[in-house]
């Protein structure tokens, strides 16, 4: 009957995507960032008990336009990430599981991230310029 | 050839050949064709090639071999319509994601089925029936296997999940939870511990993430990832 191997249908590349994958895989990089966002927070912490030219070096780095960029990006994974956890927390309990509900949430969670994580700059950036 | 055509881009492989998969397509009129994309690929494979394959029985969405990626979402073929699908005057059509393919639009099910065995879909109860009749249920009861016992089995969901494509070998995927779901809920079935057990595993269950592509995809709107989430609440309750 099988002659050899089979060859496996087409998946990731057919596949329309959906909020649901969509908000999944954003969730899934997030935390990743978030991930290596801890070492370069632990770097800091470290740097700022050396004291000196070693804060003055990490410090020049994360407000560097680079290093704000980056900063920017975290902020955001941190609010996604936690708003995420909401939705997770939601389901875990039995909530939202309506396709509807579930599209809603899922816009919620993205857009929701992107104001506060502006509101969030926007305050540091006043406070720097004043 | 009428303005009112869509072509039908589809995938092609055959297992008799030296070739790999290819796509192959075909103009449709839709002026001359009846309004589904089960009757697109039949008036092809009579008109056209008649060694376009694919499995069909029911034609109106009780049987569920008609299953396969229409336009990138699972769903049956004799309950789609083309018009509502087609984009710009074409429609591609897969077979079911991630699976082994047998020829064309057909896919290999047997480790499907055999996953859907392995949840041992039957009563299990140690106490017998009352003498001489059948085991009563309250309407309550019963009503707890609405939105279970409409699934027909046809894998759209189960394909559709970016977990089970990755770890299909160790999950069960959502069509198979949502059967076991099914036993679990039901107020006859005596076994639920047993079955709890048994689906406690970080992958037979626990690659379940919530993505909803099973939800989604269900060409009968039924909801696997909220009889999923049950069960790990489930999991969860029974500690306390």
């Amino acid at each position: 009957m099988s002659q050899g191997q089979r060859p496996l249908s087409p998946h990731l590349e057919v596949y329309r995507p959906l909020t649901g994958s969509f908000t999944s895989i954003l969730h899934r990089a997030t935390n990743a960032a978030l991930l290596g966002g801890m070492f370069v927070l632990a770097a800091w912490l470290g740097s700022v008990a050396a004291g000196g030219e070693v804060y003055q070096f990490v410090n020049g780095l994360l407000s560097s336009f680079v290093g704000r960029v980056a900063l920017f990006g975290w902020t955001f994974c941190a609010f996604y990430s936690a708003a995420q956890w909401l939705r997770h927390f939601c389901w875990d309990l039995g909530y939202g599981f309506e396709i509807e509900t579930a599209k809603r949430t899922g816009l919620i969670a993205v857009v929701c991230s992107a104001l506060l994580t502006l509101a969030v700059w926007s305050l540091v950036i006043l406070r720097g310029a004043s | 050839m009428s303005t009112n055509k869509v072509v039908f881009e589809i995938y092609r492989y055959d297992p008799e050949s030296d070739q790999p998969p290819s796509y192959d397509e075909f103009d449709v009129d839709l002026d001359n064709c009846g309004p589904m994309v089960l009757d697109g690929l039949l008036k092809i494979k009579d008109e056209q090639d008649g060694t376009l394959t694919l499995r069909r029985s029911c034609r109106e969405g009780v049987c569920g071999s008609c299953a396969m990626n229409i336009g990138g979402t699972n769903t049956l073929a004799c309950t789609q319509d083309i018009k509502s699908v087609a984009r710009n005057g074409r429609l591609k059509i897969t077979p079911l994601p991630h699976q082994e393919v047998v020829k064309d639009l057909v896919p290999d099910l047997t480790h499907f089925y055999a996953q859907y065995e392995s949840i041992q879909p039957w009563m299990k109860s140690d106490t017998p029936p009352a003498e001489g009749r059948e085991r009563l249920q309250s309407k309550e009861d019963r009503e707890a296997l609405d939105g279970h016992y409409e699934c027909i089995l046809c894998a759209c969901c189960s394909t559709s999940c970016p977990s089970y494509w990755w770890n299909s070998d160790r999950f069960l995927g959502p069509a198979i939870l949502l059967a076991a779901h099914r036993w679990i809920v039901d107020s006859r079935d005596e076994g639920e511990g047993d079955r709890l057990d048994q689906l406690e595993d970080p992958f037979r269950l626990y690659r379940c993430h919530t993505i909803m592509n099973c939800t989604s995809a269900c060409p009968k709107g039924l909801n696997p990832a909220k009889a999923i989430a049950d069960i790990k609440k489930r999991l969860v309750m029974r500690q306390l």
